[in-house]
């Protein structure tokens, strides 16, 4: 069969070779002049890991910054809302009315819109790339992207420090709300024993302070005042440091998604090389798949004789003569039977004698 | 004039019923000029080797014997395969007289290949009932005679099925040890069978890369499977490089 596959490959070579030359040949300039004109705006964006309020963070150890950014970033992209968002912001706004109008800006989004590491070794510097039809389109869909994502990433930020501090001050409320309670049952307990003067904040009789020492209702009294008083310290301080970890995260969010190469309003075409190239490997795939039917077509269906293994059913083969071509150039009325004079003028055929044959 | 010349012929054929008078007979036609080069080396070199093996394999050359070469459509190479032969047997066998007979009447050409006389041919000495010796022609090889077809003759396929051609055939027989008749395409020309039947051996030429297995096996049905020696297969060559085929080969 390889041979078979070898000789009519060799046989019909140009036959075989055309498609995955010609194809390319054709496709690709096709391809050139028919690829519709883009823009592109590009945003150098220096990123960092996410910062969130005392949470563990979940990014592994062995992803950079930029790629978890840019994972997170396209895969937001992919999410309704916040590509609504985009598109809001954007002269494609009008489309998100109706099912189709979304759809087609999904669809432009995902294939007009980049978001990659810099480059291969590349930790913090994410790049997004807008690629649009128009210069106007490519500059607003990537000032939209850095701008929806920056809001979205400082509003969820906002989210939580709130929902710390709204935790933290329910804490403290709680913590002073018992507190008050304990030193009132104190006040109450030390007047009605004597042990101070009135429940307006009159201070104790001198000898109250050691009357926890034979009135044990009343140590325990002071005990549950003192530890409230202690609860109440602790969640004003947790509540500090939520608030100032909120702070620091809200001004930390700047430095984590800094812009550092804003979008610009492209000037000039770029060349979708990408494409072109795309087409042209699609072409020369397209010819080699032709090229092998071609192929093969040709193996089975040359139903002729080349060797003695092709006799079905076998015949004695007496022998196979090669083709006999005379090398010398002939008299035009000679070629119709050169071969056959030239076989045959040993026994007397006017075939002329080709030059320094002796 | 009709009349003396047939007297003539008649004459010619006492003279060649035996080899030693056949010389003479044969000197009534312009036999070519000696060539100067006649001791030259085939044009093709070692060509002679494959029509060599062929004849071995086919067991001819030892005997007297009537070989057919036919083929089943045209083009084939049956007349070059029988040219081949013919010229080798009548090299390698010089004490063995050969006669190349050519029977297509579609495609005359041995007279042509061998700058000779077309008539009176096969044809036409069938057809006027005189003797296929006048038909002879010479070669340069002293033991190597060719027959052309002649005509052409209105009808002159009735003729290669008259009961005439079988004594023509015989009459070849008696003057000469190997008979070779290049007879028409099996599958194109009725007459090929006939003609194959009063052969004694048949070989079939086959075109490398042109003939059909199906037409190869429709021809090989038709001839008789017993004095069928084998089939030659003409025009082979591989397109695949040769430093291929010896890749493939090791």
């Amino acid at each position: 069969m390889i041979r078979k596959l070898l000789e009519a490959f060799f046989r019909h070579k140009w036959l075989v070779l055309l498609p995955p030359f010609l194809i390319p040949i054709v496709v690709t300039p096709i391809a050139f002049v028919t690829t519709p004109v883009a823009y592109e705006s590009i945003v150098g964006v220096w990123v960092d890991n996410p910062t969130y309020l005392d949470v563990k963070s979940s990014q592994s150890f062995y992803t950079s910054a930029a790629q978890t950014q840019a994972n997170q970033l396209t895969e937001l992209l992919h999410t309704r809302n916040f590509m609504l968002d985009v598109v809001g912001r954007t002269s494609l706004a009008p489309l998100v009315g109706t099912p189709a109008g979304e759809a087609r800006v999904a669809d432009l989004i995902d294939k007009g819109v980049t978001v990659s590491s810099a480059s291969s070794t590349s930790t913090h510097l994410l790049t997004i790339r807008s690629h649009f039809t128009t210069p106007q389109l490519a500059y607003q869909v990537a000032q939209a992207i850095v701008d929806a994502y920056s809001d979205r990433n400082s509003n969820q930020l906002v989210d939580q420090s709130s929902t710390a501090i709204s935790f933290y001050q329910s804490q403290l409320q709680d913590a002073q709300d018992q507190s008050t309670q304990a030193n009132q049952q104190l006040s109450q307990y030390a007047i009605a024993m004597g042990y101070a003067s009135s429940g307006d904040g009159t201070p104790l009789a001198p000898d109250a302070q050691s009357a926890s020492s034979f009135d044990p209702k009343f140590a325990e009294l002071q005990a549950s005042a003192h530890f409230a008083q202690q609860q109440v310290d602790a969640a004003r301080s947790a509540l500090q440091n939520a608030q100032q970890s909120s702070a620091a995260a809200i001004q930390g969010q700047d430095m984590s998604f800094q812009v550092l190469d804003p979008p610009q309003l492209p000037t000039a075409p770029v060349t979708s090389v990408k494409n072109i190239l795309i087409y042209g490997i699609a072409a020369l795939v397209i010819g080699l798949g032709l090229s092998t039917i071609v192929l093969v077509l040709l193996v089975a269906g040359d139903r002729s004789i080349r060797q003695d293994a092709d006799l079905h059913p076998p015949v004695r083969v007496l022998g196979i003569v090669p083709t006999l071509t005379l090398k010398q150039r002939l008299p035009k009325a000679l070629r119709g039977t050169a071969t056959r004079r030239a076989i045959g003028f040993v026994a007397g055929t006017a075939l002329p004698a080709p030059r320094g044959t002796k | 004039m009709v009349v003396s010349e047939r007297e003539e012929a008649a004459n010619r054929v006492d003279m060649i019923d035996t080899p030693q008078n056949d010389a003479a007979v044969l000197t009534q036609w312009q036999v070519p000029d000696a060539d100067p080069d006649q001791n030259r080396d085939w044009l093709f070199p070692g060509v002679d080797e494959y029509f060599r093996g062929i004849y071995t394999r086919a067991g001819l050359g030892y005997a007297s014997e009537t070989l057919a070469v036919c083929s089943s459509i045209s083009g084939e190479g049956k007349t070059t395969v029988s040219v081949g032969l013919a010229v080798t047997l009548a090299l390698d066998f010089p004490e063995s007289r050969v006669l190349l007979v050519e029977t297509d009447l579609t495609k005359p050409v041995l007279a042509a290949d061998f700058d000779v006389e077309e008539t009176p041919g096969l044809v036409d000495c069938v057809h006027a009932g005189e003797p296929i010796q006048l038909a002879y022609r010479p070669t340069f090889l002293d033991n190597l005679h060719v027959v052309p077809v002649g005509g052409p003759l209105v009808g002159a396929g009735r003729i290669l099925r008259s009961v005439r051609l079988a004594s023509a055939i015989d009459a070849m027989r008696t003057t000469h040890d190997i008979v070779i008749l290049d007879v028409p395409p099996v599958l194109v020309n009725s007459d090929s069978i006939l003609l194959t039947d009063l052969a004694d051996c048949v070989i079939c030429v086959i075109r490398s890369g042109v003939t059909p297995l199906e037409l190869v096996n429709k021809a090989i049905s038709q001839l008789d499977a017993e004095k069928l020696r084998g089939v030659v297969i003409n025009g082979s060559e591989s397109a695949v490089p040769r430093w291929i085929r010896n890749m493939w080969a090791q």
